[in-house]
């Protein structure tokens, strides 16, 4: 039996070890990324092991393993995206994460001894790498308030980048020393250690911890108290303490003050995320569709594709997100 | 082969410092200035950071002139740096404008999206370059999707505010439902997820 988490009406402190919490969440993240780049100093060791020439070597070692990295990756991105949206201990799933991707490291070192195994190897280490960015990116959002996403997100950034080059820099120092398989050891054993360290000392995140502090801290405007489903929410505009009107800038008074969303945007929420996922609904049609809030039983909220299709769909339909999303491909592409 | 290595080497130290001017400018331009002109941050970085990449295809590099590789590194430096600032501010953003709970799932799209362009991109400029019979031609091109990405990029600064007072109104809603007398606060039967 579990007690459901609920986001609690005052702004839950800082966590004591958020600086822990980040720290260990980097360098979790930068050694996950340092074994993307771990075969490409050691090209030729490993051709010459397998008995490639150099056409099989940059097909097979160059291209097929990186295309099967990238193609589990993908998938595992998507199912451990979705997952932290609804697990409630999500240090625990980022463990799990990281053993199944970081695992597959270490077992190259111990069982690639043919080309197929070392493929599948790599393979399975995509897991990891492709699912923990979203995870991270999840628990940091909960750590840190609005205005200090930016700096959490580019000290994750720049994390990847270091952990990229310790990668290929331990590779093309230990590989033709030791063998082209210790690189593997030398980066998912730490790897591995850092993850049983964010379950072990990191207490797990509230949801909803960032927007929390910050309604408490600057913005004093008081929750909304009703959903009114006809003529929409009213903000009172936010208020300093001298009774003033807050200025969070000259954009942030227009909207506080103009406050008022369109009268057909209706916001319902679920209360935890075992119980049902959170539906953000934009402008409804005229009708007032009154069934399009999906809050699904709690112990079915996983098994449901359908909740999660209803959030992809919301998350669609939200201007910004769409955006987020779609300026990802074009912008990859000269990298 | 220098020429390259020193490419690479300065566009990363390049993107590191770019990274770092992301994350810590768009806070202080979030705190100063409101939540909409972050966008405008990445949206120049991403579109005015074409210039030096270009710069960098279309330099002809001569090995044995030293200037020449002081201006490329310079060059390849501004691209990195450039081309990192709009990384933290797209991230952000997207916490910003999407429900605690939804956010996995928001950031799972975004990495699908990043990995398509970087698994399509190179098989997209060999396309090009076949059909322009030039490689110069076809990385010109490919450049140019930083352009695009800035634009879509800038049109957030129409758009956040709105979605990001959604956000605060959909928690604070979400901490009414939940005081603690509220009907909504109950055990749940059946085991745990993990």
């Amino acid at each position: 039996m579990i007690t459901t988490t609920t986001a609690s009406s005052s702004a839950p402190p800082i966590l004591p070890r958020r600086g822990l919490a980040t720290t260990l969440y980097l360098l979790t993240t930068a050694l996950l990324f340092a074994d993307q780049n771990l075969l490409a100093p050691n090209l030729s060791l490993i051709a010459d092991e397998f008995g490639f020439d150099e056409f099989e070597r940059d097909r097979l070692l160059g291209g097929d393993i990186s295309i099967a990295f990238f193609m589990v990756g993908l998938p595992a991105s998507f199912v451990a995206g979705c997952l932290a949206d609804v697990v409630n201990r999500r240090g625990l799933l980022f463990l799990f994460v990281v053993l199944v991707g970081e695992g597959a490291c270490l077992s190259t070192y111990f069982v690639a001894t043919t080309f197929r195994r070392l493929y599948w190897c790599r393979a399975l280490t995509g897991v990891g790498v492709g699912g923990a960015l979203p995870l991270v990116y999840s628990v940091l959002g909960d750590l840190y308030e609005p205005r200090e996403r930016g700096k959490a997100s580019s000290a994750i950034g720049i994390g990847c980048g270091i952990g990229i080059s310790m990668g290929q820099g331990i590779s093309g120092l230990l590989g033709p020393r030791y063998g082209w398989r210790v690189p593997f050891l030398a980066v998912s054993v730490p790897a591995i250690a850092c993850a049983v360290l964010v379950w072990m000392c990191v207490p797990e995140v509230e949801r909803c911890g960032g927007e929390l502090r910050e309604l408490e801290g600057g913005m004093m405007f008081a929750p909304v108290a009703m959903v009114n489903r006809d003529s929409g929410i009213d903000v009172p505009p936010a208020m300093n303490d001298d009774g003033s009107d807050d200025v969070e800038g000259g954009e942030g008074r227009e909207v506080e003050m103009a406050g008022r969303i369109d009268s057909r945007t209706t916001l319902v929420g679920g209360d935890t995320p075992a119980q049902g996922l959170y539906v953000q609904l934009n402008d409804q049609e005229d009708s007032l569709r009154t069934e399009t809030v999906t809050v699904s039983s709690g112990d079915d909220a996983c098994g449901r594709l359908l909740t999660h299709v209803q959030t992809l769909r919301t998350l669609l339909r939200c201007p910004s997100v769409l955006l987020c999303i779609l300026q990802g491909a074009p912008g990859c592409i000269p990298w | 082969m220098e020429g390259a290595t020193l490419v690479i080497l300065m566009f990363g130290a390049g993107n590191f410092f770019g990274t770092l001017i992301g994350g810590i400018g768009s806070s202080h331009i979030y705190e100063c200035y409101g939540r909409r002109y972050p966008a405008l941050l990445s949206a120049s970085a991403a579109i005015f950071g074409c210039i030096p990449f270009w710069g960098m295809i279309n330099f002809n590099f001569d090995p044995n002139e030293r200037k020449g590789i002081v201006i490329l590194g310079s060059i390849s430096m501004l691209a990195g740096i450039l081309s990192g600032i709009t990384g933290p501010i797209v991230k952000s953003t997207l916490q910003n404008v999407t429900m605690p709970q939804m956010r996995g799932t928001a950031f799972a799209l975004h990495t699908t999206f990043d990995d398509l362009g970087r698994g399509l991109g190179p098989a997209f400029v060999a396309w090009m370059i076949e059909k322009m019979g030039s490689r110069r031609r076809a990385f010109n091109v490919g450049a140019g999707g930083w352009m695009l990405c800035g634009l879509l990029n800038g049109l957030l600064f129409c758009t956040v505010n709105v979605d990001e007072e959604r956000v605060r109104l959909g928690v604070a809603q979400l901490v009414v439902a939940n005081e603690p007398n509220s009907s909504n606060q109950r055990d749940i039967e059946g085991g745990d997820l993990l």
